[in-house]
């Protein structure tokens, strides 16, 4: 059997997980369900408890109330030499006294396996991950993504039943980071395993998981895939936290058939999508799918002052006052888009159907 | 601003480097030469190696040396190791303990301590004598080379156990934490990647422990152990005379193995970067100890403890007694041996001499230190390193091997006005102790340099200061604390230097404390007061050891600060 012949993978249940440093909970009653095979991500800023969710499924940390199972077995009180799980360390803790064969043949010496095997499976993982030349070097002689590999094959080389990565892309450069993500997906496939994968940066996460985590505060805050809860976020942090968000707070009224949203600080809107009336609601929508247009040109358009303007390249953003609510708006750039100046008063329009309500 | 250097600079490194050829590498050279020359023709000759190595005596005492050093680190890792590893690896009270027991042992010069320890574990000393009575035996602690394994092993293993513990809590706490994710634990987890890790601080440290073992005189002298090198180099010299080649072929040796050991260390610590090169979790992992752990923990602790601490209980029961042989504890309590050291001139003597000595010698430590320092960190000057190395260099001398040096070289040099040769004036007592504790004062200013940034320097010369301006006003200031500590260090251990001075003593007017100690030891009668004197040099270093690390500290909180408020 060789490293990517599809294993049998195994899905992981995570049920009323708490777990504290002392006085300080960390994580909160955290259930979550993922699938064998599944690209699994932790989001969170730093803080959130990702971090700590992830060392929790790999044995390390204080000890959690709750349960962790993988595949039928329950892990929660098994050491981490027991448990199977594979985890790339965010600083890939290669150890520098080892050559890179010697460090990914340690976990098969820890499984005491014949030399024969391990030193098949050692080059099969060499070959995996493209480093054969480099296999006698030592860490301190490899590049940043180079030790991200050499990590990687030491992982996957004892065929463990899930693949847990703590950061895995934070220390390499924007470039390679690209690269190196698309890298560990395309392994992931190859191999099949569940995977987590820890991250705060939302691109990251975008781009790699099937479905992910968002965390804040040690509290699970929505689980999804990743355009579902762009689109549509459950609360406040979501929303914020995915993207550029505008957020105001008013009350949805019915007005006839359809509803509108009076915002508290006075304006009104039509509304396109379905809420249940009532007061302290938000409205959440995209700075994309708000538009300037001249101020006295249509009739849905509400009135603001621009406070600021600023070039990102593709789009120009400006920050407009909107009877005192700030909101943003990105237009995307053209060599022809100099009209609008600070201090102008403009009209603003949004696209209704690209609103939630909260 | 590594500018070269100017004028100034370049002639003060020139004067540095003429001090250390003359009183460094001249008078060891002239050691090396003259165990490879024929003492009648003068000629190049291998003959003293050869008769050293076909003299039964000196065989014996090759072994013994070499034996003894080697015990010595065995046992002080014995010591070390558990110590280590409860600091590094539990969260519990004792560290503090650990902490304190890796300074107690150093503050006590190692030949002080060997008399009380006789009395205490000696053949007829309180352990054997009560484990006589109770139990029929007796176990040779302190019996011929025992004595010296004991005593040198108690006193030196705080260097393993620094070493090994800044090691040990440099290694991440993810190297660990991925090996259990690859189904390592427990003692193979240990073996495979905590202990290899750590391996270059204990190697660094085990080096130092061998290198001073294998050098110390005054140790063996005070046992009564005369069959190893640096005693019968000293032995052959004091009673054949200057002229006899053993001693200098012992010297060569001596250097050798010093050197040998000083490369260890070097090359161990080359490779030590790697415990610090990856950050993250940061530090060993910790954990509670269960109850009965600490229990065990504990008992070994205090066993440790009791050990450590031995010679100082010996060396005060041994002041304040009036008789003591052949019983376990002193037949009574008297202060009659410090009023004796306290009303003889000849010991005010000793004391007043230790004062002026250690003084003068770690002010020119420190004077050089600073310069040296300044020469290597802040001017691209060629010759700078060497310097450094030169000046490090003289911790692979042995004290017998510079007291021969000089002797050898200086017996000719006639000191004018004073009408004496220098080798038997008390100055170059002093030079000598400034030459064997150079390296430690320099490692301090060194340390203290490397934490001024060079922008508060850039800052004073932008406003108009001129480059020496700018060292009396910028760089002495800030590095005062780390100049203090580095006097204070080589002060103490000054203060206390026996192997240098006993051959350099030509009067007993110009002899300081440690020679002192050693002579009344030499007579039973003369055991209390000695022992009243070594109190007082205990006194003396503890207070310096306490002090410098009180400026240590306040001069990292002040450092502190002025990095905090020059961070990029």
């Amino acid at each position: 059997m060789s490293l990517t012949d599809q294993q049998q993978s195994l899905g992981i249940e995570i049920e009323d997980l708490h777990l504290s440093f002392g006085e300080t909970k960390v994580l909160e009653g955290i259930n979550l369900s993922i699938p064998p095979g599944e690209f699994f991500a932790f989001l969170g800023p730093s803080g959130s408890g990702k971090s700590t969710l992830l060392r929790a499924i790999a044995g390390f940390g204080p000890d959690p109330r709750g349960r962790i199972m993988i595949g039928d077995r329950d892990v929660t009180r098994l050491p981490p030499w027991k448990r199977d799980v594979g985890m790339v360390f965010q600083n890939y803790a290669l150890w520098p006294h080892m050559t890179v064969t010697k460090n990914i043949a340690f976990g098969l010496e820890e499984r005491r396996l014949k030399q024969a095997e391990i030193k098949q499976r050692v080059g099969e993982a060499l070959e995996l991950v493209g480093l054969t030349d480099l296999a006698d070097r030592r860490p301190s002689a490899l590049s940043g993504g180079q030790q991200q590999r050499v990590a990687l094959a030491r992982t996957i080389v004892v065929r463990p039943k899930v693949l847990l990565l703590d950061e895995p892309l934070s220390n390499l450069d924007a470039n390679l980071r690209v690269k190196m993500r698309r890298d560990i997906l395309s392994l992931q496939q190859q191999l099949g395993l569940t995977t987590i994968f820890v991250t705060h940066d939302q691109e990251e996460a975008n781009t790699t998981a099937s479905r992910m985590a968002v965390l804040d505060k040690g509290i699970l805050q929505q689980v999804g895939a990743p355009m579902a809860l762009y689109d549509a976020p459950q609360n406040r942090f979501v929303a914020e936290f995915l993207g550029h968000a505008n957020i105001v707070e008013g009350s949805v009224l019915k007005q006839g058939a359809g509803l509108v949203f009076s915002a508290d600080s006075g304006f009104e809107l039509p509304l396109a999508v379905n809420a249940e009336a009532g007061d302290n609601k938000l409205l959440v929508f995209r700075p994309q799918n708000t538009f300037l247009c001249d101020s006295d040109s249509q009739l849905d358009c509400l009135k603001g002052v621009i406070e600021y303007q600023e070039f990102l390249g593709s789009t120009r953003r400006y920050g407009v006052n909107l009877n005192g609510q700030h909101i943003l708006i990105d237009m995307k750039h053209t060599v022809d888009d100099a009209r609008y100046q600070v201090g102008d008063t403009v009209g603003v329009r949004m696209d209704t159907n690209d609103t939630v309500i909260l | 601003m590594m500018q070269s250097g100017n004028m100034g600079t370049r002639s003060l490194a020139f004067a540095i480097f003429l001090f250390l050829l003359v009183f460094l590498l001249i008078p060891v050279g002239k050691v090396v030469f003259v165990a490879f020359q024929d003492v009648q023709t003068g000629a190049f000759t291998l003959v003293n190696f050869v008769d050293f190595f076909n003299t039964k005596l000196f065989q014996e005492s090759f072994l013994n040396s070499f034996y003894v050093a080697s015990m010595s680190v065995l046992v002080a890792s014995i010591f070390a190791l558990p110590l280590a590893y409860f600091t590094t690896r539990f969260n519990f009270g004792g560290a503090i303990i650990i902490q304190t027991l890796g300074i107690v042992p150093l503050i006590m010069p190692p030949f002080v301590g060997a008399v009380a320890m006789q009395l205490l574990f000696g053949d007829n000393g309180s352990f054997n004598l009560l484990l006589d009575e109770h139990f029929g035996f007796t176990i040779p602690f302190m019996r011929g080379l025992n004595g010296v394994i004991m005593v040198e092993s108690i006193h030196y293993f705080p260097f393993i156990l620094i070493n090994l513990s800044a090691a040990l809590s440099n290694i991440d706490r993810s190297m660990e934490e991925s090996a259990q994710n690859l189904g390592s634990n427990g003692i193979r987890l240990f073996r495979r990647i905590v202990f290899p890790l750590a391996m270059p601080g204990y190697v660094a440290g085990a080096a130092l422990v061998f290198l001073k073992v294998f050098d110390d005189l005054g140790t063996p002298l005070l046992l009564n152990v005369n069959n190893m090198l640096a005693p019968q180099a000293y032995l052959r010299i004091s009673s054949i005379g200057i002229s006899d080649p053993m001693g200098y072929v012992i010297s060569v040796i001596l250097v050798v193995f010093s050197l040998l050991a000083l490369w260890t260390s070097t090359l161990a610590l080359k490779g030590r970067d790697y415990s610090t090169a990856q950050k993250g979790g940061g530090g060993l992992m910790k954990r509670d100890l269960r109850s009965w752990e600490k229990v065990g923990s504990y008992a070994v602790i205090l066993l440790i403890l009791f050990l450590v601490l031995s010679p100082h209980i010996g060396l005060t029961l041994l002041s304040f007694g009036t008789i003591w042989s052949y019983s376990p504890l002193p037949d009574a309590y008297t202060v009659a041996h410090y009023a004796e050291v306290f009303n003889n001139s000849t010991s005010i003597k000793y004391i007043s001499n230790t004062l002026l000595y250690a003084g003068l010698a770690a002010s020119i430590d420190v004077v050089i230190g600073t310069a040296i320092a300044y020469i290597v960190l802040r001017t691209g000057l060629k010759a700078r390193k060497m310097l450094d190395y030169l000046a490090t260099a003289a911790l692979a001398v042995p004290g017998v091997v510079l007291g021969i040096g000089y002797l050898r070289t200086f017996n000719d040099f006639q000191v004018p006005i004073v009408g004496k040769p220098l080798a038997s004036w008390w100055v170059i007592i002093v030079i000598a102790l400034a030459i064997r504790r150079l390296p430690y004062a320099l490692r301090a200013c060194m340390a203290a340099l490397q934490q001024v940034s060079v922008s508060l320097e850039e800052a004073a010369q932008n406003l108009g200061s001129t480059r020496f301006s700018t060292v009396k006003r910028i760089v002495i200031p800030l590095m005062s604390g780390g100049i203090l500590a580095g006097f204070v260090t080589s002060f103490a251990t000054a203060a206390v230097e026996l192997s240098a001075t006993i051959m350099l003593v030509s009067s007993d007017v110009d002899a300081p404390l440690a020679y002192g100690i050693y002579v009344f030891m030499q007579s039973a009668a003369g055991r209390g007061p000695g022992a009243a004197l070594g109190m007082v040099a205990v006194v003396i270093v503890g207070l310096g050891t306490y002090f410098s690390h009180h400026i240590i500290e306040k001069h990292k909180r002040a450092n502190a600060l002025v990095s905090a408020g020059n961070a990029p």
